[in-house]
């Protein structure tokens, strides 16, 4: 108990010391930028010169790196992720007003390509060498380098205009249907196209995992024997291979769930999607330090959350794993 | 083979014309207007009922949601050169190509040596061929950059100003008196100061647009001919900014220069205290002389002299170019024609402008209709002080409202502000504005305006600093509001423009709202209310704004201004009645608008609502319309419909015997009577 409880401290540690590397990297990596939110206001030429300083001002940006850093510290702990130089409100709220979408369409979407490439991934190491096997993998590995904007326009103008069958952009219609499931319907019907993207980029990951997982695990010894033994093959594979080689699917799904407020930039953007991803793009254009340092801290704090819980789940499953850290 | 293109391109250019919208300004492959009408527009509006403003990020899918129409409109930056054959191949999609008040220029950075020299950015000037710029890369969709002040901006433009023309041999003569010559026969001209070649000099470009990429190549390749080494480096748009605005880290750059009026590029791109990190003379130039001649554009308190002054400033221009003037781009929007119409292009702003948001309207119909346009980026304010970009303006133009505006043509006309005088006092340097309201202007929520509520904006945002306004109200002083649609503004410049920019660049507010607002940069309205042509509903974050018309804007088209039924020649019948009976009400009523109209007439009893009844009358029709009711107790009641009221009085019935009674009555009567006459009878006898 006590090594468990040492294991469960020790990765606890870890995450803590990731997510504050991470905010000091998420705050400089943007100053490190050439041109600040002003400079793009600049550009513009709606703001006289006389007056970019005061903004300038106004926004805290003419402090000190050093200070903005400590106040940016400061906020965090009180849990203040900032004002927003562009949208002009709180972080928190242009980001969780974005988020609903971007977690749907994450979540759909990669609930199907890990269905999807786990269930290929299976059959295609199953049917090693078959044209099954060719014709999975080739197409797996086609869309996954696949531009994703590229499969996003493609779609859009094959189903979206040529055939009609789904609307162009936009999360719903505008303006959206009366009533609460025509509402439903409506939104997921604007969803189609952007998770079909997603799913065909990203199942690819899962079907190559697992397929290479679980032609090595039916090279083990225990395998050879279970065979040996005379059960049957869907047997061998479903409850002797098939268990063993998830593990490292379910490291990659429990990363990829941490990903899921990350949102897709490019996907979003090309079927005007209105979720994180688009934002993180509009505030990079904008230079718009609080949103991209609140959205990329709100990311990292899921992912690395999603992998501490993984982490933890490994420790109870595989007790090898809990002594790792102490270089056994 | 060019020649077929060109000739495809020429009959393109014919079925453009042929679809265009009659009041376009259409430019031709030969840059030459082919078709100059002007229908007469009433500059009254708006005609639509409800407007979206529809987020669609990325051109591409703009375009689809056109040819789908899914939207109405593509307005900026509107379709590509390329994509134009293809859009006009859809005959429900017209296309319309209006001039543009900006231009692409090659700013040199005057700072920096060789660029200092004026030969050398003459010389530089003459290696380009501006021509085949707009032939290869814009298709002809544009026109070489005469001036720093482009055609469009109509007066203002000087057409006399001296050229560049394309000669090759030319800038080599002149580099060679400059001293910068190819000693060592490599190809590239030497330094005269080190001896050495001549370092790479860079056109800094936005890496997002490869019109520009491509243009800073072919001007790289007519460089390399006479021995210059020009490369094009194409760079992050934010990169740009902080390089050539905030560092003034560059050698040559293309940028987009060009806003209206047209005194404002000129007096902050070339005034010498502009010359600082994140001002806004990118070239750095610094010349005393034109800086008194922008002190005059900016003071003078006569328009002729204005102009003639900005004229001499073009004629220095491009005798010095601090920055060398290439191309304008022609702006192609095109709008579907099957749901709407009544688009308008305008010169300087193309398709998406006031007017066409004014006059734009269901297709078929005079008025109504829903009308969808796209932008990329939306808008992140409804407060007018907030303001940054020009997706700002998108709602805030529409919702809010100016005292002047600038009409199809550039010209400046009254709007909320229906006349105005200024007196100018050159010896003590001011000058009064009076502005003289409209006065029946009200803001959304119903409440007049009034002179008041255009001291407190003009107070407001020069007490509050507030950015986009603070340059155009600085110099007011004071404001007095003498008489309830009349204001005074008290200036301390004798500048002609103050009266422009006041009039056209600041937006009312409405007092009673904003009196009480104290953190103007915080602040964000739910609902703002202004007084424009438009009403703000809804913003759903992301996906759409959505504006219905001001049902009582001031400048409505007179057909569409709601006059309620006329209501007149109340009939009761009968006026007097016993309780229980019957009166009928009875009124006419007429449709004296020019339009038919559907409206709900109440039958008022007592006050209380007694009835309803909805009537769909013709222009000029007028109808009998009767209403009943009865009472089951006496008195003096109230009728009204619609304002029109009249008496009626219920009284009690006389009493009446109960039928028994009567027939016992008469049974008796008689008796009596017979008794009566039976002992006469028997007297007599």
């Amino acid at each position: 108990v006590s090594e468990f409880r040492g294991y469960i401290i020790r990765r606890t540690t870890y995450a803590m010391i990731t997510l504050f590397l991470t905010i000091t990297i998420n705050f400089f990596i943007f100053r490190v930028m050439p041109g600040d939110p002003v400079s793009i206001m600049v550009s513009e030429r709606i703001l006289k010169p006389v007056v970019v300083e005061e903004v300038r001002a106004m926004f805290g940006l003419n402090l000190p790196l050093w200070q903005q850093y400590i106040l940016y510290i400061r906020n965090l702990l009180i849990g203040y992720l900032g004002y927003s130089f562009h949208w002009k409100e709180p972080v928190i709220n242009v980001i969780m007003e974005r988020m609903p979408n971007t977690i749907l369409l994450m979540g759909v979407s990669t609930i199907f390509s890990v269905i999807i490439g786990i269930v290929l991934g299976v059959l295609a190491a199953w049917k090693r060498g078959t044209k099954i096997d060719v014709t999975i993998l080739t197409s797996s590995l086609t869309f996954y380098s696949l531009p994703v904007f590229w499969i996003g326009m493609m779609l859009l103008m094959l189903f979206g205009y040529y055939l009609g069958m789904f609307p162009i952009a936009g999360t719903m219609s505008r303006p959206p249907p009366e009533g609460f499931f025509e509402r439903i319907l409506d939104i997921l019907h604007h969803m189609t196209l952007p998770a079909i993207t997603l799913t065909l980029i990203s199942y690819g990951e899962y079907t190559l995992l697992m397929r290479g997982t679980l032609l090595d695990v039916l090279t083990q010894d225990y395998i050879v024997t279970a065979r040996a033994k005379g059960l049957p093959e869907r047997r061998v594979l479903v409850r002797h291979a098939m268990r063993n080689a998830l593990l490292p699917t379910v490291t990659a799904v429990a990363i990829s769930l941490g990903f899921i407020v990350s949102g897709a930039t490019l996907t979003e953007t090309v079927f005007s999607w209105n979720g994180v991803g688009r934002l993180i793009y509009d505030a990079m254009m904008m230079r718009d330090y609080p949103v991209l340092q609140g959205a990329f801290l709100i990311i990292s704090i899921s992912v690395i959350l999603a992998n501490y819980v993984a982490d933890i789940v490994y420790g109870i499953l595989d007790p090898r794993i809990r002594y790792g850290g102490q270089g056994a | 083979m060019e020649v077929e293109k060109s000739s495809i391109q020429i009959i393109m250019l014919l079925l453009l014309i042929i679809t265009l919208n009659p009041i376009a300004t259409v430019y031709a492959y030969n840059h030459q207007p082919l078709i100059k009408e002007t229908t007469e527009y009433d500059y009254r509006g708006p005609r639509c009922d409800e407007l979206y403003i529809v987020v669609i990020t990325t051109p591409e899918a703009q375009m689809l949601a056109l040819k789908k129409g899914e939207i109405d409109v593509l307005g900026w930056p509107g379709v590509q050169p390329l994509q134009v054959a293809e859009i006009m191949a859809d005959p429900k999609i017209h296309v319309v190509t209006s001039e543009v008040t900006e231009y692409y220029p090659l700013v040199f950075n005057v700072r920096k040596y060789p660029f200092n020299i004026t030969d050398f950015r003459r010389a530089i000037a003459y290696c380009i061929d501006r021509e085949k710029i707009v032939e290869i890369l814009l298709l002809g969709y544009g026109r070489v950059a005469k001036s720093c002040i482009p055609k469009a901006h109509g007066i203002w433009h000087n057409p006399n100003v001296p050229q560049y023309e394309y000669n090759p041999a030319k800038a080599a003569e002149i580099l060679d008196r400059l001293g910068f010559i190819d000693t060592d026969h490599d190809g590239i001209r030497n330094d005269p100061k080190t001896g050495r070649n001549l370092p790479d000099m860079t056109i800094m470009i936005p890496s997002y647009d490869p019109i520009r990429i491509r243009m800073a190549q072919l001007i790289s390749g007519w460089a390399a001919e006479v021995g210059l080494p020009i490369k094009a480096a194409p760079t992050e748009h934010g990169t740009m900014i902080d390089k050539i605005v905030g560092e003034h880290d560059f050698d040559m750059c293309c940028w987009t220069y060009g806003w209206y009026p047209p005194w404002d590029p000129i007096s902050l791109l070339y005034h010498s205290s502009q010359d600082v990190p994140w001002g806004w003379n990118d070239p750095g130039i610094r010349n005393s002389t034109w800086d008194a001649l922008i002190d005059e554009i900016l003071n003078t308190p006569s328009m002729d002299e204005l102009k003639k002054y900005i004229w001499k400033f073009q004629e220095w221009h491009m005798q010095l170019i601090p920055d060398f003037p290439l191309f304008e781009r022609l702006m192609i929007d095109a709008y579907r024609t099957d749901k709407t119409e009544g688009w308008i292009p305008m010169i300087g702003t193309g398709i998406l402008n006031f007017w066409s948001y004014m006059n734009v309207h269901g297709k078929g119909k005079p008025f109504g209709g829903i009308v969808k346009y796209p932008v990329q980026r939306e808008t992140k304010t409804l407060n007018p002080c907030k303001v940054t970009s020009g997706w700002d303006y998108e709602v805030i133009d529409k919702v809010y409202d100016t005292l002047m505006k600038r009409d199809l043509n550039n010209n400046y006309i009254p709007w909320m502000a229906k006349s105005w005088d200024v007196k100018i006092f050159p010896e003590n340097k001011t000058q009064i504005i009076t502005f003289y309201l409209h006065e029946n202007i009200t803001w959304h929520d119903g409440k007049p305006v009034t002179g008041e509520d255009v001291k407190f904006t003009l107070e407001y945002y020069r007490d509050y600093e507030i950015p986009p306004y603070l340059p155009y109200v600085s110099s007011i002083y004071k404001v007095e509001v003498p008489a309830k649609y009349t204001v005074k503004v008290y200036l301390n410049t004798t500048s002609v423009i103050a009266l422009y920019n006041i009039g056209t660049m600041i937006y009312i507010l409405p007092k009673h709202l904003w009196y009480n607002v104290t953190d103007p940069m915080e602040y964000e309205p739910k609902v703002p209310i202004g007084s424009g042509p438009f009403k703000f509903v809804e913003w759903v974050k992301g996906e759409y704004i959505k504006l219905v018309y001001n049902e009582k804007y001031f400048k409505l088209p007179k057909e569409r201004i709601i006059i309620p039924f006329e209501v007149t020649n109340m009939r009761i019948t009968p006026s007097k009645a016993y309780v229980g009976d019957i009166v009928a009400v009875t009124v006419t009523i007429k449709n004296k608008g020019l339009i038919e109209r559907t409206q709900e007439i109440q039958f008022k009893v007592a006050g209380k609502i007694e009835d309803k009844k909805t009537i769909t009358l013709a222009p000029g029709q007028s109808i009998d319309l009767t209403f009943t009711t009865t009472k089951d107790k006496a008195g003096e009641y109230t009728v009204e419909i619609d304002g029109l009221s009249g008496k009626v009085t219920f009284e009690e019935r006389p009493a009446v015997l109960p039928a028994y009674q009567t027939i016992a009555g008469t049974i008796i009567s008689i008796v009596v009577v017979a008794v009566i006459v039976y002992y006469v009878a028997r007297k007599k006898r």
